[in-house]
């Protein structure tokens, strides 16, 4: 009888070993593949406007000087995206010699998205630094335009094509 | 008399026949059988350069970029319990982000999973529940994005690890 139950323990623990062994042999089994993978980001600049038509019409008149008080409008949206460094957004109008004053300033910019240059004063054709300081981000800011004019300046209608350039700097 | 002895002589002759065809003789042979443990995986190649070339103005994700070219095989025999886990060599750096989908029909896809920061130590499950079987040219999908703010990125080549594993 003493023997029997020897075998019997020995038998169990042959088995545990085994059922062991067999059970770390699946789980230390394993099998890979490699894939490889080529990642990369170009360069985007991307600049848009909301409000592509802007009239500004001056039609009163101060009583205290006489001048023509100036037309101001700031519906115009300007939104912009780089992903560069050191660009910065310019502004530029195809009139070389405007009849009437346009003024314009970049209101509102996130000091995140860049800096505001001073009013811009669209004197002639030349391009002219609308937003400096523009680098991997994103922006938006208000545009507000102002037209001018002297008594001398008479009436009539002027267009402008204003273009918005976001370029490096 | 003489007759009798032939006869008698005859029917020993005969029983000592039948007994010899009666005779047969066996042979055994002991076939010890075994299926090991079976895991495979396999891909089909490389994907196509996964490259960001647009956005939009005031946005700050960038238009992400995919590739569904590739796909990938399996066969197990081990459990229903099967995964397959996903690494890559190095972690991608803050802004970008890679998302990878297996189709599956044996197990449970966990979807597009971003693997932007798993590497050895912190491989990321993307099918669970594998039962055994095989599950032949599913669909790997790759899904690369980038934030403006995280700048441009110079081609880079990255090494994804697929693991079938219990």
């Amino acid at each position: 009888m003493k023997p029997d139950i020897k075998n019997m323990t020995k038998g169990l623990w042959k088995a545990a070993i085994l059922s062991f062994l067999f059970s770390a042999r699946l789980f230390g089994q394993q099998a890979s593949t490699e894939q490889v993978l080529t990642l990369q980001v170009l360069e985007i600049n991307k600049i848009g406007i909301n409000n592509n038509a802007v009239t500004l019409i001056i039609d009163q008149a101060s009583l205290e000087n006489g001048m023509p008080v100036p037309a101001v409008n700031e519906e115009g949206v300007l939104v912009w995206i780089t992903n560069g460094e050191n660009k910065k957004i310019t502004v530029a109008s195809n009139n070389p010699s405007p009849r009437f004053l346009v003024k314009l300033v970049a209101l509102d910019v996130p000091s995140s998205a860049g800096v505001g240059s001073p009013e811009v004063i669209l004197t002639d054709n030349a391009t002219k630094d609308f937003v400096i300081g523009v680098s991997k981000t994103t922006g938006r800011c208000k545009i507000k335009f102002t037209a001018a004019a002297k008594i001398s300046d008479g009436i009539g209608s002027e267009t402008y094509i204003i273009t918005y350039t976001i370029t490096g700097s | 008399m003489k007759k009798i002895v032939v006869t008698l002589a005859a029917a020993v002759l005969s029983m000592v026949v039948v007994q010899s065809a009666m005779a047969q003789a066996t042979a055994n042979q002991t076939v010890t059988l075994a299926v090991n443990a079976v895991y495979k995986i396999a891909t089909s190649g490389n994907p196509s350069p996964l490259t960001i070339t647009t956005g939009t103005a005031g946005v700050d994700p960038l238009t992400s970029v995919s590739d569904n070219s590739t796909n990938y095989s399996i066969t197990q025999n081990v459990a229903n319990t099967v995964k397959v886990t996903a690494h890559m060599d190095a972690a991608l750096s803050a802004g970008y982000t890679l998302l990878l989908g297996l189709a599956s029909t044996k197990g449970t896809s966990q979807g597009n999973v971003d693997i932007s920061n798993a590497t050895s130590g912190s491989a990321v499950d993307v099918i669970t529940g594998i039962t055994r079987g095989a599950d032949a040219n599913q669909v790997i999908t790759y899904t690369f994005s980038a934030t403006a703010s995280a700048g441009t990125l110079s081609s880079t080549s990255k090494t994804v690890t697929l693991t079938l594993t219990n």
